[in-house]
């Protein structure tokens, strides 16, 4: 059985060839990371002449009526100053918001690229709430996280070594009290950020876990409540939830304690500051306004660090977000085209149908071995030839192989051993996209796009006309209900189709396969018991397929096969049985057993029909 | 709001703490500035002989006193922030905690009929994501709130004790920046939407193609839908970069705003210094409070914004703790070891009557079929007799005594049900079906019973394997029989099986309903079922149609009756026959 498992990520430190891998995503936006990286210059040069202009102000102006007529200069300069500070402050935030965009948008194109090209085995072992979640979720979260958490580490990393530079220029003893203190925050943070950073992760892992409760409490609550469980849900739940409470306080604590720890250095920075600060000033060897500058410096120079921990715990979780996203990225399509193929017939995003040779529909698996698992061989040595208009209908239990002979036609899997020749060609000396061209396929689960009628059956051909749209319908007959609807073909489907009813869903899905014109038609029918009515109109639609085009047919409903040319039982890999309906039946074996069985299965509908 | 008042009330107390530690926070803050400003003025230029109790000399010249006063006034900031932020988390944790749990254990007792109805998805959504804006408020944005305005209001106190002139004129900013953040936030959330909006378009595009992905591979149509996405990928990224662009608009024209007020204040205090109206370190005060003032200020609108969907929040939650709960713990546990009987019961769904009159003795320990087309009614009559749903007339008793009377927990402890689409738990099979603390023998026998317990032996990991999306996928039939294991591991007076065995083939079906026979004598059974072969053998067969009974009686009475059931097993049998001989 094909098991989805999730990596687990080892999130303990930071990953630095990750990061690497991460940022050379964002290759098309270093030239927009370098005006970044110069518009957070800027605003922290002008941010860090503030307190020299508050010096100033102190020391020229307001002890000192001599420099009045100064005075206008020093304005202008400080407003000049404040222009150059606001449209910094303008052109950072802008710039790295169209960086979170960009690089956003570079990612979820580079990832659905991915996810269309990527073959069915990948999609038959990952849950697509799984990929939908990667591709909107983590994008999103890695986006804004590098941008945002970069800006403020850029930022932040810039304004202290201005201000370190400014206050040593000025004044070098004073400015050594914060380069001497410095590696004593720098070890306090180090320990503090392994604290958060092991709080974070747990906190995160139960969180998950009371989301998933919820999941099950509320979608199971109909179960629970005839089995008289909510108590004991309710007492697991209030165990999770009481962890979560109490993992967070304790996470919440270490935080409350970091803080105040790194306000403390800085007091401690400011008292030395006016102690020797104050004494350089009685001695004449520094002026007022250069002690009230450095006060303002050193508060200012705290301001990054105090941020730290809540970018540290926001980068982690940018490096989960990230590996999760990579490797969407580094899985390989394990089905594509030679380099060859591809120089004739072109790839998926620019197709030569010029080349493209016209098929009759004769098709023949030879000596195909296939497996998804060495140890559970599906086919073995699978041999069929199919000439093309006629009709082969494939019966057996689940697991019998029926689903891989149709995935294996299709090119959703390709065989292991052996090959499968479209009028007598190996298809694999064709391209993919080739082979879809010429395929008609109908899905046991009618899949609709949202959007109208019209434009679903368009889907199955884009160059179809409202003509060839209107004459399948009505091969079908399904123009009948079609045409009542309000609004006819432009009528909408809703999402997955649901606005209409599962034969209705069905007919479309018939519509859409044969507007391609295919020579080979492969139907999947529907499981889903339908109401008798439908039933009818969908046996007539199989009916008039079945006389045009070479066809294969996955049956789960027998009454719909009787009219095949030829029906197979496939049991284990291997054809059992082969023949028409009556040859079948008479022979008394697998197939008389399961018709007769199936039966069963469909009384519940036979009620409703003696009503 | 109302949703939070009695959490609030509950957390009253941490509440308080925040506000009082947060008003001592912002005050400890602004001492810092007056200290240097008293030492600028009255010690270091030149000491002033008139302040009382402190010695200005002495200060002079043994300068760390003040460092070592400055030291001490931050450690005791030091020790407000940790009580406030740990009281921050206690409060936050404290009150989501509280939340979590009462809406969980609120939906789990909702009835039956709320979540026929309800969208599981938006409910999930709703107590993840709107629990945890809450959370964020109470964690942060309430005290951040609190500060600004403790900080703008002493630090104006403070500067008008100073000059009251100069405070004016450094108030001047404070309406404009006021009405701009508001008026921005306003027109913000206009953008949000849009970007939320794009956001939704986009991922339901993506989840069409990833949903649809073999539609997509078997037409060629990658590249279609390449285009397709890039179309709504590019148009998210537009309206947010636009969003965004906004917001960078506002920050960089209210820094240049805050940047303007505080010229004016130091044009103005410089003016103000010669003239002697107020002194160098006065002047540094203004300076530095008129950040304190101005840049919460600029924050409130955002603020107010959060608040904002945080009102929104609270109404969702509101709507789903007002709906009404079933209740669990009243009425009476009786001996239900008796006949089951329906008189004269009728049903509304809605507006609608979907069951009439009904009127059935079930004998105790017997077993009896119940059949008729789809929508007839027959899961419906099942469900009364369970109190899932509440019925409008007549009576249903068992061993005499009206359900109404008996305790909910406690009939559906006694009668168990198995549902026709069974839900698993995300669990080991084992804790799935080892409910109410039975033991392993019970949960085996219980599966033996289901015939269930070779397919689960032969999974490698036995009866420890995970159920769901972690672990493995059980076919439908698998499914019913673990849930039927589930069902009848309890001691039950009354099991149903609600069409539990259409998935599971003809063979296994009569086996356990064999097994069951044998083990369970003293259990009545009302099997809800389709295959005319699944009822033959019932003690009594009920045939219902349009919610009416309409044929009762064994299957010997009802094949010799002109009738439903007459005409149902004739169908089959013509159809078997004409099709065997094509």
């Amino acid at each position: 059985m094909a098991k989805f498992e999730e990596k687990e990520y080892n999130t303990s430190s930071f990953d630095l060839n990750l990061w690497k891998n991460i940022f050379l995503l964002m290759k098309d936006q270093f030239k927009e990371l370098y005006k970044l990286a110069f518009y957070c210059v800027g605003i922290s040069l002008c941010e860090c002449a503030f307190p020299y202009f508050y010096k100033l102000a102190i020391d020229s102006f307001a002890t000192n009526y001599a420099n009045i007529d100064n005075l206008k200069y020093f304005v202008i300069i400080f407003i000049i100053n404040i222009i150059l500070s606001g449209l910094f402050c303008y052109l950072f935030l802008h710039q790295a918001g169209k960086i979170e965009m960009e690089y956003a948008y570079d990612i979820r194109k580079k990832c659905f690229d991915k996810l269309m090209n990527l073959s069915f085995s990948y999609y038959d072992v990952t849950p697509s709430g799984w990929i939908v979640a990667r591709v909107s979720n983590d994008i999103a979260r890695l986006a804004e996280i590098v941008s945002w958490s970069f800006l403020d580490v850029c930022y932040g990393v810039v304004k202290m070594v201005a201000i370190a530079l400014v206050m040593l220029v000025i004044n070098a003893k004073l400015a050594m009290i914060i380069i001497v203190i410095m590696p004593f925050i720098l070890l306090t943070s180090i320990y503090f950020q392994n604290r958060i950073l092991k709080h974070s992760r747990e906190i995160r892992k139960i969180n998950s876990k009371i989301t998933n409760d919820y999941n099950e409490g509320i979608t199971g609550a109909k179960t629970t409540k005839t089995l008289n469980l909510e108590h004991q849900n309710f007492e697991a739940f209030k165990a999770d939830t009481l962890s979560m409470k109490e993992s967070s306080i304790r996470s919440g604590i270490i935080t409350s304690i970091y803080m105040p720890t790194i306000v403390a250095f800085s007091a401690l920075c400011s008292a030395l500051i006016m102690y020797y600060g104050g004494n350089a000033v009685i001695m004449k060897t520094i002026e007022f306004g250069t002690l009230v500058m450095f006060v303002q410096y050193i508060t200012e120079f705290f301001d990054p660090i105090r941020q730290l921990a809540r970018i540290i715990s926001d980068l982690q979780m940018a490096q989960a977000a990230g590996e999760r996203v990579l490797s969407l990225l580094d899985t390989d399509s394990d089905i594509a085209d030679s380099e060859e193929v591809i120089a004739k017939y072109g790839d998926i995003m620019h197709p030569k149908k010029e080349n493209y040779e016209s098929i009759e529909g004769n098709v023949s698996f030879k000596h195909v071995k296939f497996y998804y698992n060495p140890n559970e061989i599906i086919l073995d040595d699978f041999n069929l030839d199919v000439h093309n208009k006629q009709t082969i209908a494939l019966v057996g239990e689940t697991g019998s192989g029926k689903s891989t002979i149709i995935n294996l036609l299709c090119r959703f899997y390709e065989p292991v051993e052996g090959s499968i020749e479209i009028d007598g060609v190996d298809y694999r000396k064709r391209s993919i996209g080739y082979l879809h061209d010429n395929i008609g396929y109908v899905l046991q689960a009618p899949h609709l796009f949202s959007g109208s009628i019209k434009d679903n059956i368009l889907y199955g051909n884009t160059n179809a006309t409202m003509e060839d749209v209107k004459e399948v319908c009505h091969m079908l007959n399904a123009d009948s209900f079609i045409e009542k609807m309000e609004n006819g073909y432009d009528s909408e489907v809703g999402e997955q189709g649901n606005l209409l009813s599962t034969g209705q869903k069905q007919l479309i899905s018939f519509a859409r396969a044969l507007v391609r014109k295919p020579k080979i038609f492969v139907l999947d029918e529907a499981t889903s018991s339908i109401d008798t009515q439908t039933e009818a109109i969908i046996q007539y639609a199989i009916d008039n397929i079945m006389k045009q085009h070479t066809c294969f047919i996955v049956a789960h409903r027998l009454s719909t096969i009787v009219n095949a040319d030829r029906i197979l039982v496939i049991s284990k890999g291997k054809i059992i049985e082969s023949g028409n309906h009556m040859q079948l039946m008479k022979l008394k074996g697998q197939y008389y057993r399961l018709y007769t069985n199936q039966f069963n299965e469909d009384i519940a509908n036979k009620w409703d029909v003696a009503c | 709001m109302i949703f939070l008042e009695k959490y609030i009330k509950r957390y009253a107390k941490y509440l308080w703490i925040m506000i009082i530690t947060t008003a001592l926070v912002s005050i400890l803050n602004l001492i810092t500035p007056l200290v240097f400003s008293f030492v600028i003025d009255n010690v270091i230029s030149k000491p002033n002989m008139d302040i009382k109790y402190i010695d200005t000399i002495y200060l002079r010249d043994h300068l760390w006193v003040a460092g070592l006063f400055i030291i001490f006034i931050n450690v005791v900031l030091c020790l407000c922030y940790f009580v406030r932020n740990r009281n921050n988390y206690v409060l936050s944790e404290n009150i989501v905690h509280d939340i979590r749990n009462d809406l969980y254990d609120h939906i789990q007792r909702l009835p039956y009929e709320y979540h026929v109805k309800s969208k599981s998805g938006e409910l999930i959504q709703k107590c993840t994501n709107d629990v945890d804006i809450i959370k964020r408020v109470f964690s942060n944005q309430l005290s951040e709130m609190v500060n600004s305005f403790c900080m703008a209001l002493f630090a104006l106190i403070i500067l008008f004790r100073i000059n009251s002139k100069l405070t004016l004129i450094s108030m001047i900013a404070i309406p404009f920046l006021f009405g701009y953040a508001y008026i921005f936030f306003t027109k913000m959330q206009e953008k949000f939407l849009a970007s939320d909006n794009a956001d939704g378009i986009m991922v339901s595009k993506l989840q069409e193609s990833i949903t649809g992905i073999r539609v997509v591979k078997a037409f060629s149509n990658e590249k279609y839908e390449i285009e397709k996405f890039d179309e709504v990928s590019k148009e998210y990224k537009n309206v947010t970069t636009k969003m965004i662009d906004l917001l960078a608009l506002y920050w960089g024209t209210s820094d240049f705003v805050v940047y303007f007020q505080i010229v004016l204040v130091i044009v103005m205090g410089i003016f103000a210094c010669l003239n002697n109206n107020i002194s160098v370190g006065d002047l540094l005060v203004f300076i530095t409070y008129e950040f304190s003032i101005l840049f919460p200020v600029r924050n409130l609108g955002r603020i107010l914004a959060d608040i904002g969907k945080m009102k929104v929040s609270c109404d969702r939650l509101k709507d789903i703790m007002d709906q009404e709960v079933e209740d669990l713990e009243s009425g009476i546990e009786c001996d239900l070891d008796g006949d089951i009987v329906f008189d004269h019961v009728s049903f509304k769904y809605g507006n609608n009557e979907v069951l009439h009159d009904i009127s059935l003795t079930i004998p105790k320990n017997k077993k009896v079929a119940i059949m008729g087309p789809t929508g007839c009614g027959k899961s419906t009559l099942m469900y009364l007799l369970l109190r899932l749903y509440d019925y409008d007339s007549g009576k249903i008793s068992i061993n005499n005594v009206d359900i109404r009377n008996i305790n909910r927990q406690y009939l559906r402890r006694n009668i168990g049900i198995v549902l026709q689409e069974p839900f698993l738990y995300s669990k080991s099979i084992y804790d799935n079906i080892a409910n109410h603390d039975v033991s392993r023998y019970e949960v085996e026998k219980a599966c033996r019973i289901a015939n269930v317990h070779d397919v689960i032996e032969s999974f490698s990991d036995g009866y420890d394997t995970l159920v769901g999306e972690k672990g493995v996928t059980l076919s439908g039939g698998q499914k019913q029989r673990v849930a039927i294991a589930r069902c009848i591991v309890n001691d039950l007076k009354a099991v149903i099986f609600d069409d539990s065995l259409s998935a599971v083939d003809t063979q296994t079906d009569l086996n356990i309903q064999k097994e069951l026979k044998s083990l369970s004598p003293n259990m009545t059974k009302i099997m809800i079922c389709q295959r005319i072969n699944t009822a033959k053998d019932a003690d009594m067969i009920v045939v219902m149609e349009n919610g009416y009974i309409r044929q009762i009686g064994n299957h010997e009475q009802l094949i010799n009756e002109d009738g439903l059931y007459q005409k149902v097993a004739a169908i089959q049998s013509q159809k078997i026959e004409g099709d065997i001989n094509g």
